[in-house]
């Protein structure tokens, strides 16, 4: 009887979804559309913080991102902390203005245990687990085991007129590596340390403040508070200022003492300077005494 | 007592499955439409009002932001589709942050944005609603839900950042894909105009 039981359970809930599924759509829904820059292969060269030749490990699908598990063969421009490193896609359409060039990342651009040559902006955050890489524009140069390439897409004639092959790639990296500036990794400067002591030098403000409210709910690990300053310890700020923090790491209405970065001198976020979220009032004449 | 024995259950449940099924494909009717201008087969629409925040997370001048965002709402209210303003940005329907690359990946909303995007709009919560007809092509109706649109700080010009506000704000409101013709907004690769065409318009506004 039990059996039976189930068994009904099981058709009615396959049932159910046969039975969603005809009456939702068919497209293959991507989260989001963006329109980018248009970059010459030479300027995607020069623009990116590294160019790498590497093989895909593994795919990890995510809700709002897949990553790619790289394992670094050759690094051609930029550093590399390790030799394995994540690269980031959203599910979404690209559109490349003056190439008249679209490309979709519903589906994996990469393949598992085929060789790249990859061209990545770096961004480092307080808010990451680890550096994030990212293509920087359509460059998808995959090679064979000669070094040629064999599908290149949105540069392919660039590649086959200029460069031909990882050899051709490699001599423009280094005549681009000599005349262009080294590039920055995105993000704002941040410590690894939880020790206060080391965190006080690493920030540019350190405010007393009074949580408002929240200004920002994302749906990542960080929320976006509007903070009341109610002291201020290092740094100059306006009465009010949004503040960056890890989820579920202060209440609204509470006082608490951040330290804080920000991108810029105008830039009106301020982002933590350590993992430390938020520091409790106690610590004030601590914090004082660190500061001078 | 037992009515309906196990054997008796499945028969009858696989029936009503079929009759559900021929019900949906058979029994839909297909709202007509007299425009299609996308490349898309689906489109969207708020059924009601939405309310639109902006929250621009520097104080560069020379970042249009607030002028690019004003001129979108115009647009798309000359358009017949309005939009509200909130000061209340953290429950707007849409939210439109301006900012750097760094910025704009710090607020935890941007993490598929690539670094040459100049605009970029989520979908993070549309519903299948409807069918429409089209010339006997059949396209996809979607009722909108919140989304959340990012415009980069670029050093674009003023008329660069009217467009792509006034482009992203199309997606936000239901104009899914792109327009071919390159003087249109939503066309989708860069150009100089920033005011609605009858093909932009009319592709949204006649279902809305």
């Amino acid at each position: 009887m039990k059996n039976k039981f189930r068994c009904s359970l099981v058709i009615l809930l396959l049932g159910i979804m046969f039975t969603q599924a005809g009456c939702s759509s068919n497209d293959q829904a991507a989260l989001f559309s963006a329109e980018q820059e248009f970059l010459t292969l030479d300027e995607a060269l020069t623009q990116a913080y590294c160019v790498a030749v590497a093989s895909v490990d593994s795919i990890i699908e995510g809700d709002e991102t897949r990553k790619y598990k790289f394992s670094l063969e050759e690094s051609l421009k930029g550093e590399f902390g390790e030799e394995v490193f994540y690269v980031t896609e959203g599910y979404g359409e690209f559109y490349v203005e003056e190439m008249d060039h679209a490309y979709t990342t519903t589906e994996s651009q990469f393949e598992k245990g085929k060789r790249y040559l990859l061209v990545l902006s770096k961004m480092s955050s307080v808010y990451f687990e680890e550096d994030k890489y990212m293509n920087v524009a359509d460059v998808c140069i995959e090679l064979d085991e000669n070094n040629k390439i064999i599908q290149s897409k949105m540069y392919k004639k660039q590649l086959e007129n200029s460069y031909r092959d990882l050899d051709g790639m490699k001599k423009r990296i280094v005549e681009i590596n000599d005349i262009a500036e080294p590039v920055k990794a995105f993000g704002v400067p941040f410590t690894d340390s939880e020790d206060l002591t080391e965190i006080v030098p690493a920030s540019q403000y350190i405010v007393q403040v009074s949580i408002e409210s929240i200004s920002i709910e994302s749906s990542s690990n960080r929320d976006t508070y509007n903070c009341r300053v109610t002291d201020t310890l290092k740094g100059e700020t306006a009465e009010t200022i949004q503040a960056v923090l890890f989820k579920d790491t202060v209440e609204i209405g509470g006082d608490y003492i951040l330290l804080l970065n920000k991108e810029s001198d105008v830039s009106l976020l301020y982002t933590l300077s350590s993992k430390v979220s938020a520091v409790s009032l106690s610590e004030k004449d601590r914090l004082l005494s660190l500061i001078e | 007592m037992r009515i309906l024995n196990y054997r008796g259950f499945v028969v009858f449940f696989v029936i009503f499955l079929i009759l559900l099924n021929l019900t949906v494909v058979y029994g839909t009717t297909y709202e007509q439409l007299d425009y299609w201008y996308s490349d898309s087969n689906s489109i969207g629409k708020w059924y009601s009002t939405p309310s639109v925040g902006s929250n621009k997370l520097n104080s560069n001048s020379s970042f249009y932001f607030s002028i690019g965002n004003s001129h979108a709402k115009s647009q798309w209210n000359s358009a017949g589709i309005s939009t509200s303003t909130t000061s209340n940005f953290s429950s707007a329907d849409i939210q439109v942050y301006g900012g750097t690359y760094t910025e704009l990946q710090n607020t935890g909303e941007f993490s598929s944005m690539s670094s040459t995007s100049t605009g970029i709009c989520y979908y993070d919560s549309r519903s299948f609603k409807l069918f429409y007809e089209h010339e006997s092509s059949v396209k996809s109706g979607y009722e909108m839900g919140a989304c959340h649109i990012g415009i980069k700080d670029r050093g674009a010009t003023l008329n660069e950042y009217k467009k792509t506000c006034t482009h992203e704000m199309g997606h936000s409101l239901g104009w899914f894909g792109h327009a071919s013709g390159s003087t249109n907004i939503m066309y989708a690769y860069s150009s100089s105009y920033t005011s609605l065409t009858s093909v932009d318009k009319n592709h949204l506004s006649q279902i809305y």
